[in-house]
């Protein structure tokens, strides 16, 4: 078991030794007002605190008093932390190496309560209507290519205690994503911006989540996005555009150099 | 255990990648800013500027943040999705993320914690820094260098050259 675990954080460093960016994540929901982070932020709020990933630790933060954050507490994360994403009582952690789940219940003292381990990859995660959607990519990380995994994962966390896969799907290279309104947006890296319909189905008290290519954008390497009330807000590299959504192909708003 | 390292070892040999990449990167003379130094430096709000690099981004009703690889965030009133406005930039050093809770902008600027008040678009200000808040380390800052004699107690690294 040791050894196991030797190798796996000898793995994990050499891939961060090498990876061109191990840039993180993520999204986190919002509190009263409307707020949304994209799937890389490393920073959510949930109530009153702040909480904060970087690689091998969470902080907590009390933020009921702006002029005056208080540090509550420290805890320790796995190596590889890269995105956290607040949803109900529980924060998703993206990691290289998978996505861990904790339960915080009680506000400054998550506990670990499950992980779901998949390949080498860096992956954001976003949670939406009890569904987690991560998307792995090794794009920038310096595996051979025989070892390369680019693809999205449907992971069933309606028991946070106990995700189940769904289903996984190939893509190019998968990088930020959103979900909103029934419909995921995804930055698939050189194969553009991909947007599918979800549909749920539930059999015999299993989820299933089918996906429906709605259109691509081309020509749009992203690096995240936002959806939210059918504005679809895409950061791609040196510009932000923004896409109307209420229906499909979706129609182009301004856009922010 | 040590046939377990073996194995690890030669996983980095298959990675030729790695290989070039250590190479290249390897040990450069850096300059350092010491983190009093670092902290002196005034925090402002700069007019607006054209977007270099767009990393991550963050809503807080009908505003946008885009923060800019580079550190610093830009600040968009997006009431006119046609039309969104860029206002300002904050110059905000090893900043990588953000949060808004009720008109208060939290963000990192390396081991600091930073909190702006937003809710005056007009008016953006500074209410505190949280000094040490986040762990400093290389890692987020400055890919790689912990290879190469970087040395965290000395600051933030303003330069990196050639020897």
């Amino acid at each position: 078991m040791q050894s196991k675990t030797l190798i796996i954080a000898l793995l994990s460093l050499i891939c961060i030794g090498c990876g061109g960016g191990s840039d993180s994540s993520s999204s986190s929901s919002s509190t009263s007002s409307t707020s949304k982070a994209g799937s890389m932020s490393r920073f959510a709020v949930s109530g009153d605190y702040l909480y904060t990933i970087n690689q091998r630790e969470m902080n907590i933060l009390d933020i009921s008093d702006a002029k005056n954050p208080k540090k509550v507490s420290k805890i320790s994360v796995p190596f590889d932390v890269e995105t956290l994403f607040s949803y109900k009582q529980n924060l998703y952690v993206g990691s290289e190496s998978g996505l861990y789940i904790y339960d915080n219940k009680e506000p400054t003292q998550p506990v670990r309560v499950a992980s779901f381990s998949h390949a080498q990859s860096c992956d954001p995660v976003v949670i939406f209507e009890d569904i987690a959607y991560v998307t792995l990519s090794s794009g920038n990380n310096c595996w051979n290519k025989e070892r390369e995994v680019n693809r999205l994962e449907i992971v069933d966390v309606q028991d946070p205690y106990n995700p189940k896969i769904i289903r996984a799907i190939d893509m190019f290279e998968p990088k930020g994503l959103a979900v909103d309104d029934g419909k995921l947006f995804l930055c698939d890296g050189e194969a553009g911006l991909k947007v599918f319909e979800l549909s749920r189905e539930v059999d015999n008290n299993r989820t299933d989540i089918k996906l429906k290519s709605l259109e691509t954008q081309e020509g749009i390497d992203c690096y995240d996005v936002i959806a939210d009330k059918k504005n679809l807000i895409v950061s791609n590299q040196e510009n932000i555009r923004q896409f109307d959504y209420s229906s499909f192909p979706m129609e182009e708003q301004g856009e922010i150099k | 255990m040590k046939y377990m390292i073996g194995i690890g070892l030669s996983f980095i040999f298959l990675l030729d990648g790695c290989v070039e990449y250590r190479e290249s990167e390897e040990c450069k003379k850096i300059t350092y800013m010491t983190f009093e130094e670092f902290r002196l430096q005034e925090l402002e709000v700069l007019p607006a500027r054209e977007i270099q690099k767009a990393k991550k981004i963050y809503i807080y009703n009908n505003l946008l943040f885009i923060s800019e690889e580079e550190g610093g965030i830009h600040i968009i009133d997006n009431h006119d999705k046609k039309n969104p406005i860029n206002k300002s930039f904050l110059n905000i050093g090893g900043n990588i993320d953000m949060a808004v809770k009720d008109g208060y902008l939290y963000v990192d600027s390396y081991m600091d914690l930073l909190v702006w008040d937003i809710r005056d678009i007009e008016h953006i200000q500074l209410v505190t820094r949280k000094n040490d808040t986040f762990t400093y380390d290389s890692q987020n800052y400055y890919f790689g260098y912990h290879n190469c004699g970087f040395d965290l107690s000395k600051g933030i690294m303003v330069k990196e050259e050639d020897k």
